[in-house]
């Protein structure tokens, strides 16, 4: 016991030490990155022969996942040992999709059945018609892999990419509209040195990404935190402050908050004026800036092209260029060239006078004093953040909700800068790099596909009750176009690349697909027995994350630089995404193409191609490891490597604000977005509606005003123990981990329509219905039922769970955000019974 | 040395990593189970009375692909020496939620050792209390003496099963399996002599024991 007291409680390397004992001892450990969310922790997973039999947080990882994991990770082994794996390729030998009719093959002879289809698009001239559909797992293991390499070489410009198209695709481009990639693992909270923190939204708690949840958790205590949900989460009952609000309405909460803090004059007077646009002269009508010159910039990566703006100086008393200014106003008003011109902060300011707490009140049922209360204690808070969002789209008007976090983390000087809002190490290379939309800024044109001619063409019901067609941005990323699609266009081929949307939220779509003549073949790479196999014709199994490498890459969520990668902590015969499509593309004649793309992609260039054939992929880590600087040795040990602390971090951030560096026309920090006034006139004909007003701006949820005395509001939110349908017949986690009563309904409501506690319920909306156990709880706003986002399943699961509660039977397809065209989970009306 | 765990509720958020690394660490890194006894065996032969072979998921794999209920199934074979459930109070708006950690506190005067008539509960010099599974006759006694539900059955072994404190792990000075796991370091483990780990533990809500709770 003598170690023992070599350890602290406060420290958090200590298993570093531990770590590395036991590799002398001849414990075999080894690095990998976790797969079971989406969110990549680093992980050390010690193994027995050749069973993976622990997984540990990587101790290396202080400043990601800080040597934690969450239940999920904890269980990894149980999924690669997880009796409904698929181990051998499957064609279909007959019968129609959705019948178990395959015959077992090699993966040579289906990745040469899968060549076959492919030639026979490239030969008829039709490429395009192969579409990609990219789970959330694929999508955070190979992300660009899939859009920069596999796509392109298949020549499809068609690729669906699921968390794009029902998670983050509003608050992708509502922070984006203001210069900052809102991708999740791009844009963070500063946890660690904020003094507040508004959450909204999200449940750090049950929807654990341990790399956001070790810091914010850890910092508890440390810093105030309001809470704004629904219902009492798991991270709400660690709030100081929890704030029940009627679902989707969250909006009008921020908008009178924004109200309070220009009205009491609390906001960031030298921020708005020094780094943004609020300064900017602007047409009182039109909202165009009244002036402007382009300009070049240089960051450290690129020299580009900017506008800059029009401003009054109020130290010179004169106009002036912003750049040339030395105290742009905020207030000024008058004439310029005979034009009535103000500024963006008047017109904000004017804009959110009607949002009064009063107002806010009525429409989300948050106390009128307790909307003030917060905004002042956020205003004064310095710093202080806010959430930059996780799993939205939930409601119409999430494209303004996330807008209005935006603004409200701009007007507080808390965009940036540290303890609020900042850009991560992906965040930092993305603004810098000036990457392609949407990751770092919304499209500036659009970039047709068949997908996006189709999307084009969905009808959405504006709150004013007139009816556009398509949405303000139609980017080719949602599922609603590809319906569209299949019902005019013959001979599609969908490849499905690890997801299982046969189940997740596009389901009711998927399954439109399936059965269409015009959908020719669906062909399936992914992982476990689900229900995307039973109506596929070809299915390839990839190697589980314990099984493969993964290749070098950036640390999500980190202000420190470095980097991570995987090795395989198990061999079992299988293949890697990646090397599956270099036999494909090898049959294809179009491997070169392949793998310059892949090696662009990876490497900046570097010759992987006989690695990618061979599987030799850790020859391909080595080749990345030297290009970026990183001792090849130190990370296959070590698994995560850091090149700088924190402060680069923090000091990069600071200089993208100071220099004007952002992804916007301006470089500024925009609250009036000169690039999506550009868009609304090349899209909408300048006519501009609430939903897409480029100042945040109320926009009801579509339940809003419709509710009957005996409906209710959908609401979801992850579940501690759920990531995705690959967690879904986990054994330890569907039933050790797990928390029966499923179906929250509040117990007042409850007591009403006699439903107890436990007891089997029916959820119905105007599209399906779903059946799962009742919490009767006082921990949800009376309006709202929850419904955790299981999955349903139709093939037999040994392990499967809650067969009758899929959610997406819930949805329809044809609900989306008028903004980005992204589903919408939860804007449904339902009722309730007992069963 | 005196070894001690706390448990701050305040930074719980209720994921459950600690016992799905309990688990893993405890039972399923394990491995195969150990072959049973001559007077299991024989017992098994003449009342039919079940033996377990395989590992918990080859197992349950088996008896569920037989047709009985998973969760049955899995809660007999994986065992879950801790556990938190959460715990609501108050009317709407006006809630509060609790996580209630199941797990032995590890008791300085323990009533499970003082009911065990063979001696098979006992408690070690550094104050953790253990069980000798060989010693065990599953009376049940310290499962009804033991005032935290913190004791379950190992069918494996037919013997009690509870929380070690991962002693295996402390004794080669690694954290137990749940304290290292915890995302927000709501679990934190020290050694009480350690006048800084002393101090925490001054902010605690229980005495005498070795799993401490603050509140």
């Amino acid at each position: 016991m003598k170690s023992l007291k070599l350890l602290s409680s406060e420290t958090f390397n200590f298993s570093v030490d531990g770590l590395e004992k036991a590799r002398e001892v001849g414990l075999k450990v080894v690095p990998s990155i976790c797969r079971m969310c989406t969110a990549a922790c680093s992980i050390m997973v010690e193994a027995k022969g050749n069973e993976a039999v622990r997984v540990y947080g990587n101790p290396y990882a202080k400043y990601h996942n800080k040597g934690h994991i969450c239940p999920r990770g904890n269980s990894g082994p149980l999924q690669i040992n997880n009796p409904d794996r698929l181990r051998k390729p499957l064609i279909r030998i007959g019968g129609r999709r959705g019948e178990w009719n395959f015959e077992e093959v090699s993966y040579e002879r289906a990745i040469s059945e899968i060549a076959k289809v492919i030639k026979e698009k490239w030969d008829e001239g039709e490429p395009h018609k192969v579409i990609l559909v990219v789970g959330q797992a694929a999508a955070a293991a190979y992300g660009d892999p899939i859009s920069m390499a596999i796509a392109p070489t298949l020549k499809t410009n068609n690729v669906i990419s699921l968390p794009l198209s029902t998670c983050i695709g509003s608050k992708v481009f509502a922070w984006g509209f203001s210069g900052v990639p809102g991708v999740h693992a791009l844009l963070v909270a500063d946890f660690e040195r904020t003094k507040f923190f508004l959450s909204y939204g999200r449940n750090l708690g049950g929807s654990v990404a341990v790399g956001l949840t070790a810091k914010a958790g850890h910092a508890l205590g440390n810093y105030k935190l309001v809470v704004m949900d629904p219902r009492m989460s798991e991270w709400a009952s660690k709030a100081d402050t929890w704030v029940p609000v009627r679902p989707g309405t969250d909006l009008a909460v921020f908008l009178a908050m924004t109200n309070v803090i220009l009205e009491e004059g609390l906001y960031d007077e030298e921020y708005l004026r020094k780094y943004t646009n609020a300064p900017m002269l602007v047409d009182k009508k039109t909202m165009e800036p009244i002036k402007t010159k382009k300009i070049k910039l240089k960051n450290p990566l690129k020299e580009f092209e900017a506008i800059d703006f029009l401003v009054y100086d109020e130290a010179s008393e004169s106009f002036k260029f912003s750049r040339e200014a030395k105290l742009p106003s905020l207030t000024y008003e008058g004439e310029y060239e005979g034009k009535e011109v103000t500024t963006v902060f008047n017109l904000l300011k004017d804009h959110v006078k009607e949002y009064t707490p009063e107002w806010a009140e009525r429409i989300s049922g948050v106390p009128s004093e307790l909307i003030t209360k917060i905004a002042v204690e956020y205003a004064i808070s310095k710093p202080a953040a806010i959430e930059p969002g996780w799993s939205a789209n939930k409601y119409y008007n999430h494209f303004q909700l996330y807008r209005a976090a935006a603004t409200l983390s701009i007007i507080t000087g808390n965009l940036l800068r540290p303890g609020g809002v900042v850009l991560s190490m992906g965040g930092i290379g993305k603004v810098l790099q000036r990457s392609p939309p949407p990751i770092a800024g919304p499209p500036v044109a659009p970039k047709p596909s068949l997908l996006y001619e189709y999307e084009k063409k969905t009808k959405i019901k504006l709150s004013d009750g007139t009816v556009t067609e398509g949405p303000l941005i139609p980017w080719g990323k949602g599922y609603h176009g590809l319906v569209k699609a299949a019902k005019e266009e013959k001979g599609l081929v969908i490849i499905v690349l690890g997801g299982n949307p046969a189940r997740t939220f596009m389901g009711k779509a998927f399954h439109e697909l399936a059965s269409s003549p015009n959908v020719e073949k669906i062909i399936d790479i992914g992982l476990m027995k689900d229900d995307t196999v039973l109506y596929s014709d070809i299915f390839v199994p990839e190697c589980g994350y314990l099984e493969r490498y993964n290749h070098l890459a950036g640390i999500p969520f980190s202000l420190a630089k470095g980097f991570m990668a995987a090795f395989p902590v198990i061999e079992r015969g299988c293949m890697s995404m990646l090397q599956i499509w270099a036999k494909v593309f090898e049959k294809l004649g179009a491997l070169e193409e392949y793998s310059k793309r892949l090696g662009q992609v990876l490497c900046k260039g570097c010759d992987i191609k006989d690695d990618l054939v061979n599987g030799n992929f850790e020859n391909i880590i080595k080749k990345q490891a030297e290009v970026n600087g990183v001792n090849f040795e130190e990370i296959k040990r070590k698994g995560i490597v850091y090149l700088t602390d924190e402060s680069w971090g923090l000091e990069m951030n600071d200089k993208i604000l100071k220099n004007g560096w952002l992804n916007t026309a301006s470089g500024k920090v925009e609250i009036l977005p000169i690039k999506m006034l550009n868009l609304i006139k090349k899209l909408k004909g300048g006519v501009i509606k609430p939903e897409w007003h480029p100042l945040p701006t109320w926009v009801p949820p579509l339940w809003y005003g419709r509710l009957g005395s005996d409906e209710f509001v959908l609401l979801t939110g992850k579940e501690r123990n759920m990531s995705y349908t690959w967690t879904q017949p986990n054994p330890l986690l569907s039933w050790i981990v797990d928390e029966e009563k499923k179906i929250w309904i509040n117990k007042r409501r409850a007591s009403e329509l006699g439903i107890r506690d436990g007891q089997q319920v029916e959820v119905c909306s105007e599209h399906g219905c779903i059946r799962g156990p009742a919490k009767v709880t006082e921990g949800i706003v009376p309006e709202a039922v929850y419904v955790p986002p299981n999955y349903g399943f139709e093939i037999k699961l040994l392990f499967g769970k809650y067969k009758d509660m899929p959610f997406n039977v819930l949805q329809s397809p044809e609900l989306v955000d008028p903004v980005t065209g992204t589903h919408l989970m939860a804007d449904m009306i339902v009722k309730v019974k007992g069963v | 040395m005196k070894p001690a765990m706390i448990i701050d509720l305040n930074k719980c958020v209720g994921c459950g990593a600690c016992v799905a690394a309990c688990v893993m660490e405890n039972q399923y890194k394990e491995g195969k189970p150990p072959e049973p006894g001559i007077i299991a065996s024989l017992l098994s032969r003449l009342v039919g009375l079940p033996i377990y072979k395989e590992t918990p998921l080859k197992e349950a794999i088996k008896r569920v692909e037989r047709g009985e209920d998973p969760k049955e199934v899995l809660g007999k074979l994986f065992m879950t020496r801790t556990l938190v459930v959460r715990e609501e109070s108050g009317e709407y708006p006006n809630v509060k939620v609790k996580f209630w950690h199941k797990i032995c506190h590890h008791c300085d005067d323990a009533p499970c050792a003082h009911v065990c008539p063979t001696g098979a509960t006992y408690v070690t010099k550094e104050g953790i209390v253990m069980v000798n599974k060989s010693k065990c006759i599953v009376c049940g006694a310290c499962i009804t003496a033991c005032p935290y539900a913190a004791r379950s059955i190992d069918v494996y072994n037919r013997a009690v099963d509870k929380c070690t404190l991962c002693e295996h792990r402390i004794k080669k000075g690694l954290l137990p399996a749940c304290v290292e796991t915890c995302p927000t370091g709501a679990r934190t483990f020290g050694d009480l002599e350690d006048p800084k780990f002393k101090a925490k533990v001054s902010k605690a809500c229980n005495e005498n024991e070795r799993v401490f709770f603050i509140e």
